[in-house]
């Protein structure tokens, strides 16, 4: 920038060249002015001097007039030569009316001298007396007149031609060159093209004018290289975005396609499994027919086995040997567990398909635990263990009277069945609105990481007295399932292995309401 | 004595079921259908019942509502049910229809004779 500046300071002479133009044009004005007016004093100087011959021969005709008609010719001689004695004058001729030659004197006229031949008449009395004939030189002033003006002109009109000359250079060199060069340099220069340069050299405004074109020309040219680079970064990026977007357009039909499939899959696969849920349904309606058929039929002839061994061992049908009613007394025991196990699994099978509901009826605790003991006295007896009862005295429930009793023997059963000496150990007792019921018996204990397991079925655990215990492996699972699913209550167990066990349960003393299914 | 009138379709049962009763001292009157049993009850004067409910034909429910329609003493006849649908609300629907009490098959010989007497309140 400074230097831009210090060289425009410097540059600046085309006002001074102008200046220069302009004084050779005055200079050519003034010396075009003087030979204007040197051609028209010539020119008045001339004619001036060309009336002075008109008025002498005017005077000589005058004065030839009353000569000739007096017929003098002696006076008309006379005055013929004294004409004749100017220096301008060559040749006079005097000619009468009829045009006949009356007298005529001449001399030598100088060397290179321009004769003009005039002619006027000679008055008479009436018509013209004759004719007077001129031949005019140029005299010696007028000559020096033209060859003044001639050397003048001579001089002049090359000064005047150079100075022409040298204006048209200057000025040609100053505008109209730069001028012709920036339009040049305008003309080629385009959105494509910035490479036109003026010549910055030039020391005057026109070099300033070159410099800031050319920097114009650069910035432009670096713009349009920008704009170029940019545009064609862009070109580039949208060709990339172009492919990429073709690409994921590609991929996303090629999903599109295997989605499709996978819907088609999906809704095949979806039909199979609605056509094997229906025949599930199906298969669950025949089981659950099938084991309401089955529960009937089993149970007859059980009915019978149950029936008449009982009688045969109770010695009702006579009496028997001790072997007899050993052997007898296992087949009892053995359909009694028969019995047990098919009617566990109905019943499991029945909740399980949601058709067992609940039947609430109003009674107290201790009709139940009456029923329950009237069950298993045999079973206590025979153990020889004391069965503690700790209930209030009254405690009414409205409950499923036959599954809570379910529960309650499963629960004493299973104390009797693990205990082998000391006593099992029954409380209930109302807390808030729930019946709270526990069963403890000093039996041989769970271990901790089996009673998780215990409340599933077919679970049973080892022990030593495992082999000589019926039990389903049912017992539990069913009795939670009655529990939470018809009782709406929850159970618990906790032991400990050689002290144990305690089994709770926790069931509404007023069962809710349900709606009523039709029992098939 | 008391007469016990017995109306079940199965043989095994009848037998079980009046041996069990004839060994308690009671008399027993066998009938093997529905209407048999009806007209039994009404002829033979029994002093109480024990009908089965799956009977072929007239079924258990039908026998104790003709029994309960009558405004005789017959109508009044102690009934004791017995059925092998041992399923919750089997006992309300018997109970509602009229029954004195139920008994659960299969029967145990060595508790039913107690249910029994416990039901109809007396010693043969």
């Amino acid at each position: 920038m400074t230097t831009e500046l210090l060289s425009a300071s410097r540059r600046q002479r085309l006002g001074n060249r102008t200046l220069l133009v302009l004084l050779a044009t005055l200079v050519f004005s003034l010396l075009a002015a003087t030979g204007i007016t040197t051609l028209l004093v010539s020119r008045e100087m001339l004619n001036h001097f060309a009336s002075e011959d008109d008025i002498a021969l005017n005077l000589l005709s005058k004065a030839l007039s009353p000569a000739l008609a007096a017929g003098k010719q002696a006076e008309i001689d006379a005055l013929l030569a004294a004409a004749l004695q100017r220096e301008t004058i060559v040749e006079l001729a005097i000619y009468d009316q009829n045009g006949e030659l009356l007298r005529t004197v001449s001399r030598q006229p100088p060397p290179g001298s321009d004769p003009l031949r005039s002619r006027r008449p000679i008055a008479g009395l009436q018509a013209a007396a004759g004719h007077l004939e001129a031949v005019t030189v140029d005299g010696p002033r007028q000559a020096l007149v033209r060859r003044l003006a001639a050397a003048l002109f001579v001089c002049l009109l090359p000064v005047l031609a150079s100075i022409t000359a040298c204006s048209y250079f200057f000025l040609k060199r100053l505008f109209i060159a730069p001028l012709s060069e920036l339009n040049r340099a305008l003309a080629v220069m385009g959105p494509n093209d910035f490479s036109p340069r003026l010549d910055a050299g030039r020391k005057d405004e026109w070099g300033l004018v070159a410099h800031s074109f050319n920097a114009m020309a650069q910035r432009l040219e670096q713009t349009a290289r920008a704009g170029d680079r940019l545009r064609r970064d862009m070109a580039r990026q949208v060709d990339e975005r172009t492919r990429e977007l073709a690409a994921k357009t590609e991929k996303l039909a090629r999903s599109q396609t295997a989605l499709t499939y996978l819907l088609e899959d999906v809704n095949d696969a979806k039909q199979q499994l609605e056509e094997a849920n229906h025949k599930l349904q199906e298969l669950d309606r025949l089981k659950s027919m099938f084991i309401a058929s089955m529960s009937h039929e089993l149970r007859t002839p059980l009915n019978s086995i149950i029936g008449f061994t009982g009688i045969i061992l109770q010695g009702l049908a006579g009496s028997i040997s001790d072997e007899q009613r050993d052997q007898l007394q296992r087949v009892y025991n053995a359909s009694k567990h028969l019995l047990a196990l098919i009617t566990d699994v109905i019943d499991i099978s029945k909740i399980e398909a949601g058709r067992i509901d609940s039947y609430a009826e109003e009674f107290d605790f201790n009709e139940l635990v009456r029923e329950a003991l009237a069950n298993l006295q045999t079973q206590l007896r025979d153990k020889g263990l004391a069965l503690r009862v700790e209930v209030p005295a009254a405690l009414p429930l409205f409950t499923d009277r036959r599954r809570l009793l379910q529960c309650l023997l499963n629960y004493l059963g299973n104390a009797i069945r693990y205990t082998e000496k000391g006593s099992i150990t029954l409380a209930a007792e109302l807390q808030g609105e729930n019946l709270v019921l526990r069963v403890r018996d000093t039996g041989i204990g769970i271990a901790p990481e089996d009673l998780e397991r215990l409340f599933q079925s077919f679970v049973r655990l080892d022990s030593p007295l495992k082999l000589k215990t019926p039990g389903t492996g049912l017992g539990l699972y069913l009795t939670k399932k009655i529990a939470t699913e018809i009782l709406s209550g929850t159970v618990t167990a906790t032991s400990e292995p050689g002290v144990g066990s305690t089994f709770g349960l926790r069931v509404p003393a007023r069962l809710p309401a349900r709606k009523e299914k039709e029992q098939p | 004595m008391k007469r016990a009138l017995v109306i079940e379709d199965n043989d095994d049962n009848m037998k079980l079921i009046t041996f069990l009763l004839e060994h308690h001292g009671f008399q027993t009157i066998r009938a093997w259908t529905g209407e048999e049993g009806l007209r039994a009850a009404a002829s033979e004067q029994p002093d109480f019942v024990i009908l089965d409910i799956q009977l072929p034909g007239m079924d258990g429910y039908e026998v104790l509502a003709r029994l309960r329609s009558q405004a005789d003493q017959t109508g009044r006849l102690p009934v004791i049910a017995m059925t092998s649908f041992a399923m919750a609300g089997d006992r309300e629907k018997l109970l509602a229809a009229g029954c004195d009490g139920y008994i659960e098959k299969p029967i145990d010989p060595m508790l039913v004779m107690a249910q029994i007497e416990a039901i109809i309140g007396e010693q043969p």
